[in-house]
């Protein structure tokens, strides 16, 4: 029970953290009347507007209502069209968690088989086509892999649309994209977390009866050996999610990342403090629901 | 037996070769990063328009293209090597503040331990529970990239690592006994930790430098590519890569090249690294 509450202390501190940030970065950037109103409008104009925008209160004042706002999941309008952040984000944001999803579902069909072969048949030749596949891929960057990707299977073979969003097979190369960067930590990491519980007298036990190895593997190992893999998988999703920043520009996917990059290009400030605010938001449950899923799965942590 | 100790001889000349080949590309790229355009093939700044988007092994009026041309007839070889300085000076600041930091709270905390140690991992807590590049790309957009803040925000995201190891092994050594008898004989703080833990704690700071390095560079290149890099006269590789996907379907090698140096770049800087924790800490090796 303390582990949630200190989980969730944490949770608030890292939205509050996300909110300040991107409040104090917007009042430092300068007066958002020359972003949004054209180069001639009068002082009297920017002046009415700075007072809609409730810019001619104290810091304080702007900085507890924004808050208080936030709290109830309003951030206001885009300076450029009417409608409001939060349904602007919420229209972007499932097509980020179908790439998400669909990518994480991708990196691990490959890296969980992947890891625990080469962990059971060590220096084997699973193991190094992991291990040199892991150094391969940290150093690529992934908007190239993108780039790569685009380049041979939608302009070499044409089998799969450019960029954009819509269709399924719109989804394959940006997913596969950020499948591959997922890929090296997550089969590096089953890998070595099944290392450690082999040698593991459990294990030894279980050989000893005489069950057959498949089920040592299968059963023993697998289920120990997954914890640790379980709570990277929980970052792993917020890497994600960075990781769509650049994915979702290459492909141009109508989601949160692009979404992020268009309204910074644009100086749309508002949409921009709701992104954040809202990938915190979403970070912070994820996080919350894997603590909970560790315990579910391994009983010893529960009464931790 | 002799089979074991040959195949063992060979497997390791095979990897020994391409921890020399990853240094011999790093030095020659540290030396173009060095020397700037002087070891460009041709002036990468130099336009013609008659020798636009032209594919490599183009023979212009200036020599063969071997990497072909951008769409403002630029050579690209040469773009690629200008842009070595930009990429490598960058992160290299960066890893160097990162670390700087880093080494110097950790060390701090560790040897301060209890609260002050408490609160630092809970600092780093925070900012591991958010996508570190969508706060990148947040700070430089809405303050506008300049080079001490892209240098800062990559450092904000490399520091992390250090605070933590060096946190942690600062605790170990703080225990031993020649800590205790160097304070003993009125050593202050700030000689223990500078004489006596760092110098235990370095081999492990300069492993985790080199994976930073490495980072530090896909994070530059991510940051120019989406147009939130650093503002330089000749593009920065990131860049581009970004006027590569304009031109994807008719233009291959401005997708390809600029992405291979980054590749190339990161994979020398990677491989460097392995080899160096596998001689700082033998235990680790193959893992």
């Amino acid at each position: 029970m303390q582990v949630f509450l200190r989980q969730a202390i944490l949770g608030i501190l890292v939205i509050l953290s996300a909110l300040t940030l991107t409040f104090v970065l917007v009042r430092l950037s300068g007066d958002p009347t020359s972003i949004i109103l054209p180069q001639d409008a009068t002082e009297t104009q920017r002046a009415l507007l700075r007072q809609q925008l409730g810019l001619d209160r104290n810091v304080v004042a702007q900085y507890l209502a924004y808050l208080g706002n936030a709290a109830t999941g309003d951030f206001g309008r885009s300076y450029f069209d009417s409608e409001t952040v939060t349904s602007i984000v919420l229209r972007h944001l499932p097509n980020t968690l179908l790439l998400a999803g669909a990518a994480l579902g991708l990196a691990c069909l490959f890296a969980l088989p992947l890891g625990v072969m080469a962990a059971v048949w060590r220096d084997g030749l699973v193991d190094r086509f992991v291990q040199v596949t892991a150094v391969i891929g940290a150093s690529m960057p992934s908007f190239w892999v993108g780039l790569l990707l685009i380049q041979v299977f939608a302009v070499g073979f044409d089998l799969f649309p450019t960029y954009g969003t819509g269709s399924p097979a719109h989804l394959v190369l940006p997913a596969a994209t950020l499948a591959i960067y997922a890929f090296p930590s997550l089969a590096r990491l089953t890998r070595s977390s099944m290392l450690e519980v082999l040698p593991l007298s459990y294990v030894m036990t279980a050989r000893a009866k005489g069950m057959p190895e498949s089920r040592v593997i299968g059963r023993t190992v697998l289920r120990n050996g997954m914890v640790p893999v379980l709570t990277l998988l929980a970052l792993e999703i917020g890497n994600l999610i960075g990781g769509a920043v650049l994915t979702e520009t290459v492909f141009a996917w109508e989601g949160i990342g692009r979404l992020a990059i268009t309204s910074i290009q644009r100086r749309d400030f508002p949409v921009v403090q709701g992104v954040v605010a809202y990938v915190a938001f979403g970070f912070v449950i994820v996080t919350f629901l894997a603590e909970v899923a560790i315990r579910f799965v391994n009983p010893r942590l529960r009464h931790r | 037996m002799m089979a074991a100790v040959m195949r063992r001889f060979t497997s390791l000349s095979a990897s020994q070769l391409i921890v020399a080949l990853a240094a011999a590309g790093l030095l020659l790229l540290a030396f173009a990063a060095l020397t700037g355009d002087m070891l460009a093939p041709m002036d990468p700044a130099r336009q013609s328009l008659r020798a636009r988007l032209m594919p490599p092994g183009f023979e212009g009026p200036r020599g063969v293209h071997w990497l072909g041309t951008d769409s403002v007839g630029r050579d690209i070889l040469s773009l690629i090597v200008a842009g070595a300085r930009p990429a490598i000076l960058v992160s290299g600041l960066s890893v160097g503040l990162a670390a700087l930091f880093g080494v110097m709270l950790g060390m701090f905390a560790g040897y301060r331990g209890g609260r002050m140690g408490g609160f630092l991992l809970y600092v780093t807590n925070i900012q591991l529970a958010f996508p570190f590049f969508l706060l990148a790309v947040t700070i430089v957009g809405i303050m506008r990239p300049s080079v001490a803040l892209v240098v800062f925000v990559i450092a904000l995201g490399c520091w992390v690592p250090f605070a933590r190891i060096s946190y942690a092994e600062t605790m170990q050594v703080v225990e031993q006994e020649y800590i205790e008898a160097v304070r003993v004989m009125r050593g202050t703080t700030v000689r223990i930790l500078l004489r006596h833990v760092l110098p235990n704690i370095l081999p492990n700071i300069l492993v985790l430098a080199t994976f930073a390095l490495g980072t530090a560079i896909v994070m530059e290149s991510g940051l120019s590519f989406v147009g939130l890099g650093v503002p330089t006269k000749a593009p920065t590789w990131g860049r581009m890569l970004a006027e590569g996907r304009d031109y994807i379907s008719t233009a291959w090698w401005l997708t390809l090249y600029p992405g291979l140096a980054i590749f190339l770049l990161v994979l020398s800087i990677n491989i460097c690294g392995e080899r160096l924790r596998d001689i700082t800490d033998p235990k680790q090796a193959g893992r």
